[in-house]
């Protein structure tokens, strides 16, 4: 282990996140270094002066009781979104003129805005804004490459080596009514499947990360079932709409080089990281993801 | 797929399970927004949303808690979008405590060991608050409500690695704090970390 991974085992021993490969390695290494043990509780205690420090603060009792009156009816029905600070006392209360015109001044942009630039609203070739942070589409291109490169990476491993094994996988095991992607025509044979580091199905969500390579280059596809919002970034992917998901770094604009691609089919969500690699448009029409351009894959 | 089976709950049910955590929502409130008055506002506005939303609710995902969670900063997130389309916004919540220090450089150059924690509270808090909100609120799901990465990720939306990233450099700002306390204690200086070796 090189002086990164042993800092990131010694931090995820203090939090409890090793798994039992990594907790044997854990072992070995505190065996050669015991003074690391300090590390570990230095990094307890820091987490318990956290909470500590962080968790000291209590809802006032006013708060809690207008809750409660709104929730047991007592109070009225409350556009808060529409109330400004000044009216805060007012929260809970109706405002239907307040929501009469908020309803009116939505329609009135959404009418503007599909006039005046039609492909605001139907062009999949320009990223979604929609809650992507820098750190989100950054995080995807990055857990890529993790999953590509790292073997300990992945936090559940399938034992699937083909198509075949997969689509079983897919009907027999998750009960998933879906097409599973296929590259072998670009020569792109599945490498592994699994939960790698999104985590979904440890958290009971349907998640599984398919990792594929021709044996010099990698490209990730992730597909999640039945999500309300959870690891979409609250994007509304509207169906049949690709959307490339482009990370934000306000300091430096877009960062091209980590945008990748998410659908919606149904109840199913694909995300697509092709990386660099040729024929990534080709390979996406493959795979099922609608309304490609050429140009989004220079 | 019986793991995404969902329970549902009855409106009493929901409510009163929504109540339970309405410390936990007002503390997350309070870190996000900074200012008592409008972290009430924030809570009454994420416990209407759920309300009306209450009849959607599955207990999948984590239960009521999360999902609190998860609106809330939906709330926040949309208001602060809201104030940077006008004339200031009240803080750049894409900063980044710094460019990040390796990870060879997290650990403190003092004695782990000898660290007095008695007398880290004040400093800590105020190291905290020097942080961003991003890093607040993972700090926050970790520290006190005891989560795991998986957990804080799917609040966040993010990935697992996002989640480890922003603790990291979260926790690697709060140390980088605490040098001084840990000079002003007559800790001494050195470096027992892995890395030093």
């Amino acid at each position: 282990m090189n002086r990164a991974e042993i800092a990131n085992l010694l931090r995820a021993a203090a939090d409890e996140e090793l798994s039992g490969a990594e907790r044997a390695r854990l072992e070995t290494h505190l065996a050669a270094n015991p003074a690391d043990r300090a590390f570990i509780d230095f990094e307890r205690r820091l987490r318990e002066a956290v909470a500590r420090v962080m968790g000291a603060e209590r809802s006032p009792d006013s708060l809690r009781g207008e809750i409660e009156s709104h929730l047991s009816g007592d109070g009225e029905v409350l556009p808060f979104a529409l109330a400004s600070r000044a009216q805060a006392q007012r929260r809970w209360r109706v405002r239907p003129s307040g929501l009469a015109a908020g309803f009116v001044l939505l329609i009135g942009a959404a009418v503007v805005v599909s006039v005046i630039n039609p492909s605001l609203l139907s062009d999949w070739r320009r990223a979604s804004t929609i809650n992507v942070d820098a750190e989100v589409g950054l995080g995807f291109a990055d857990e890529h490459r993790r999953c590509a490169t790292d073997e300990q990476y992945a936090r559940e491993k399938l034992d699937l080596h083909s198509r075949e094994e997969l689509l079983a996988h897919l009907e027999r095991d998750l009960g998933w009514e879906i097409e599973a992607p296929d590259l072998s025509e670009f020569g792109f044979v599945l490498r592994s499947a699994g939960d790698c580091a999104i985590g979904g199905a440890a958290a009971g969500i349907g998640s599984v990360h398919l990792l594929f390579d021709d044996g010099a280059v990698a490209v990730s596809v992730w597909i999640e079932h039945s999500l309300p919002s959870e690891l979409t970034h609250s994007a509304r992917l509207e169906e049949g709409r690709a959307y490339r998901i482009a990370p934000i770094d306000r300091r430096r604009g877009r960062d091209e080089a980590n945008a990748y691609f998410a659908w919606r089919v149904g109840e199913y969500v694909f995300r697509f990281v092709p990386a660099s690699v040729e024929n990534a448009r080709e390979m996406a029409v493959a795979i099922g993801m609608p309304d490609v351009e050429p140009t989004e894959f220079k | 797929m019986g793991s995404w089976k969902a329970e549902r709950l009855d409106r009493r049910e929901f409510e009163a399970k929504a109540l339970e955590h309405l410390d936990a929502i007002y503390r997350m409130a309070l870190q996000l927004s900074r200012r008592p008055e409008d972290a009430s506002d924030l809570v009454q506005e994420t416990y209407l949303k759920a309300l009306k939303a209450s009849e959607r609710f599955e207990t999948k995902g984590g239960g009521i808690k999360p999902w609190l969670f998860k609106i809330l900063r939906n709330v926040f997130y949309s208001r602060v979008v809201k104030e940077q389309r006008g004339p200031l916004a009240s803080e750049n919540i894409h900063f980044h405590p710094s460019a990040g220090p390796g990870p060879e450089e997290s650990r403190p150059a003092w004695n782990l060991a000898s660290f007095d924690w008695e007398h880290v509270d004040d400093r800590l808090k105020a190291a905290v608050s020097s942080l961003n909100a991003e890093y607040r609120e993972v700090l926050l799901l970790w520290g006190v409500e005891g989560m795991k990465y998986r957990e804080i990720a799917l609040i966040l939306d993010v990935p697992i690695g996002t989640v480890m990233s922003r603790l990291y450099r979260a926790r690697a700002a709060l140390v980088e704090q605490l040098g001084p306390l840990a000079a002003e204690v007559g800790i001494r200086l050195e470096d027992e970390s892995p890395d030093g070796q």
